[in-house]
């Protein structure tokens, strides 16, 4: 017991001479992982301006629909934005929640009428949960749709007077003010005059947190790459003599485990230290998350500790089998690179395809994206804990495999 | 006479073999050896011979196919009894078998730290100093010479005092005082009735032991050494 104290101890002195190294080369790995983000971000954003697609629902005879659709899909801020789609309320539902469409707008019966009698039904918009981005750009651009076409448009009322002329209406004059009226009234209040619902899909996670998670884990991984040096195996004479002194492979691995989780703790608290500067300083913070405050950002770094577990556990275990410094760099880069598409880190995975996206789930990044964003939103973390701790054993377990094989070999 | 001084240590090997590649590649047949208290044995044998698998195996790194290695009539094992283990065999290997990025001091702290001897007192008047360990105590290995990280390695190897030290090539490629520091070291180590198993190629290590084999084709053969290396050169021819 002794000897493996001093093992752990000498272990984290020899991979403490690195530390200065690493933590400047972890700031390099920052400012990467914040780059690629910056990339990916502005590419969606850019995707979600270019198209947005609406499920319109409505009964099949309801009036006035299609002018209206066509009416805002030429509208010179909508044209080329907007897709519309006239779906039974189901299918719509099914789509939303496979994000196939962005938004669905439920039309009640008869809403032209209801407008024109004054009793008003509300419009329904309905949202995929979660999708902040979308909510921001959609009732922007509707509310100025809605703006130009109550503002700028006599079209509506043209409208009015054929209903009128084919129902024989005579107080056609006197009403036609009270309308154009009512019309401005409730333009005027439009956010009362619209319903929002939301529903439940199958990532039901706001995009930026799963963006922030995605980088903190990916940064926890690619941290590795500073550690090639303290990670390569021991010499074989070195793990031999130290058999011969009752520390068997198990104790060694353990050891050094032990060691290189302290000197990672290490790192991350400067990490968090930073952070939580930098968002002090920008007053930068989540809201209706757990990092809405600086006390939030303590809890969170201190809740994601078993996910320093798996990262620690998965780059030993890379270094472990590549027994090579470069070797270790470049199988660390890539297959957290491509773990991290599989699972949804630089893309939302509804976006990918299914196979994809079935892969992406056994990867043990997804777990530690499930169980960062299941913190963050206080969901309960259980199920995604319980996959980190999988893995990690899972890890030592090759680890130990590995060791075994050579061992087995060589004799 | 204390009863420990009347005890005759003694390490005995029976029909050890060993072979590589599922057997294919018989590399130790049948090797027997015995060796006493105050002997220095000499193991001498063409480059990839088994010289080093026959001290991995008698250290307790590589297990034989068959056969047996015996301390005073007993079995160890390193896995079972490690300390006791400890206490019997002393492996110094042909690589470095230290931490590269710590110190000299370090290295032996992890191999003393359980040890019954002290580490101080070894380093100010017992065998680390006279190895010349506290002239580069401080030094961090991967800075070190060849001899030096040699020396090292023979003192922590040393940790526990054993009675056998298993030694494979202490003095290759080392300086001349180098070896004249290992050389005195071993016989002294000699003199307190330990035994020594050296695997070597160099002259002036087998003019220090008593008894020499020669392991040719995976066989342990006995030879009368003379002192006259050219003999010695013609075996091997």
């Amino acid at each position: 017991m002794k000897r493996f104290m001093q093992y752990i101890y000498l272990e984290w002195k020899r991979m403490l001479t690195s530390l200065p190294g690493i933590c400047l080369a972890s700031l390099c790995i920052v400012f990467f992982v914040a780059g690629i983000f910056c990339i990916c971000h502005l590419g969606n954003n850019q995707q979600e301006q270019q198209l947005v697609h609406i499920g319109v629902v409505a009964d099949k005879d309801e009036p006035f629909l299609d002018w209206m659709i066509s009416m805002l899909s030429k509208m010179e801020k909508t044209k080329d934005k907007l897709r519309f789609k006239k779906l039974e309320e189901a299918e719509a539902d099914k789509q939303l929640s496979e994000r196939k469409i962005n938004v669905i707008i439920l039309i009640p019966h008869h809403y032209i009428y209801s407008i024109i009698k004054g009793t008003n039904k509300h419009l329904t918009i309905r949202f995929a949960k979660g999708e902040t981005s979308i909510i921001s750009l959609l009732l922007s651009q509707l509310s100025e749709t809605a703006s130009s076409l109550i503002l700028n448009s006599e079209a509506g009322i043209y409208a009015l007077q054929e209903y009128y002329q084919k129902y024989g209406y005579t107080n056609m004059k006197k009403d036609e003010l009270a309308l154009n009226l009512l019309y401005l009234q409730e333009a005027a209040k439009l956010d009362r005059g619209i319903k929002i619902e939301e529903i439940q899909t199958q990532a039901s996670y706001p995009l930026i947190s799963s963006y922030v998670v995605s980088a903190i884990i990916l940064l926890l991984f690619l941290w590795g790459l500073t550690y090639s040096k303290m990670l390569t195996s021991q010499t074989r004479a070195f793990q031999n003599q130290l058999r011969l002194f009752g520390l068997g492979i198990e104790k060694q691995l353990l050891a050094r485990g032990i060691a290189f989780y302290g000197i990672n703790l290490i790192n991350y608290a400067i990490l968090v230290c930073l952070a939580g500067v930098a968002m002090i300083v920008s007053n930068i913070w989540l809201p209706d998350t757990l990092l809405k405050n600086p006390g939030g950002l303590l809890l969170f770094a201190i809740a994601l500790l078993p996910a320093l577990l798996l990262t620690t556990a998965f780059i030993q275990f890379v270094y472990e089998m590549t027994e090579d410094a470069l070797g270790g760099i470049l199988f660390l880069f890539f297959s957290v690179m491509i773990m991290g598409f599989f699972s949804g880190c630089f893309y939302p995975m509804d976006l990918l395809p299914k196979m994809v996206q079935n892969i992406g789930k056994l990867t043990p990044i997804y777990q530690l994206r499930q169980y960062g964003l299941s913190l963050l939103h206080h969901a309960s973390p259980i199920k995604p804990l319980f996959g980190i701790l999988l893995y990690s054993i899972g890890c030592y377990a090759f680890i130990l495999l590995i060791r075994h094989i050579r061992r087995t070999q060589e004799a | 006479m204390s009863p420990k001084e009347m005890i005759k240590y003694e390490l005995q090997v029976k029909n050890l073999a060993k072979s590589f590649c599922h057997g294919q590649k018989q590399v130790l047949k049948d090797i027997n050896l015995e060796a006493h208290e105050g002997e220095c044995i000499g193991i001498l044998g063409d480059n990839g011979c088994g010289k080093s698998t026959l001290l991995s195996v008698l250290a307790g790194i590589l297990k034989p196919d068959s056969g047996t290695v015996l301390w005073n009539g007993q079995k160890y094992s390193c896995k079972q009894q490690p300390r006791k283990h400890a206490d019997i065999i002393g492996y110094v290997p042909q690589e470095c078998p230290l931490i590269e990025e710590l110190t000299a001091k370090d290295n032996l702290k992890l191999w003393y730290c359980d040890s019954p001897l002290s580490m101080e007192q070894e380093l100010s008047e017992g065998f680390l100093g006279m190895l010349g360990i506290p002239d580069f105590l401080n030094v961090l290995v991967k800075h070190m010479s060849g001899g030096m990280k040699k020396r090292l390695s023979i003192g922590c190897a040393m940790a526990y005092n054993p009675h056998v030290l298993l030694l494979d090539e202490p003095g290759a490629s080392l300086d001349l005082i180098c070896k004249e520091r290992i050389e005195v070291y071993l016989k002294e180590y000699k003199r307190q009735r330990n035994i020594i198993l050296l695997a070597t190629h160099e002259e002036r290590e087998i003019n220090l032991c008593d008894r020499i084999y020669i392991l040719k084709n995976g066989v342990l053969l006995p030879f009368a050494y003379d002192g006259n290396i050219h003999t010695l050169i013609s075996r091997f021819s």
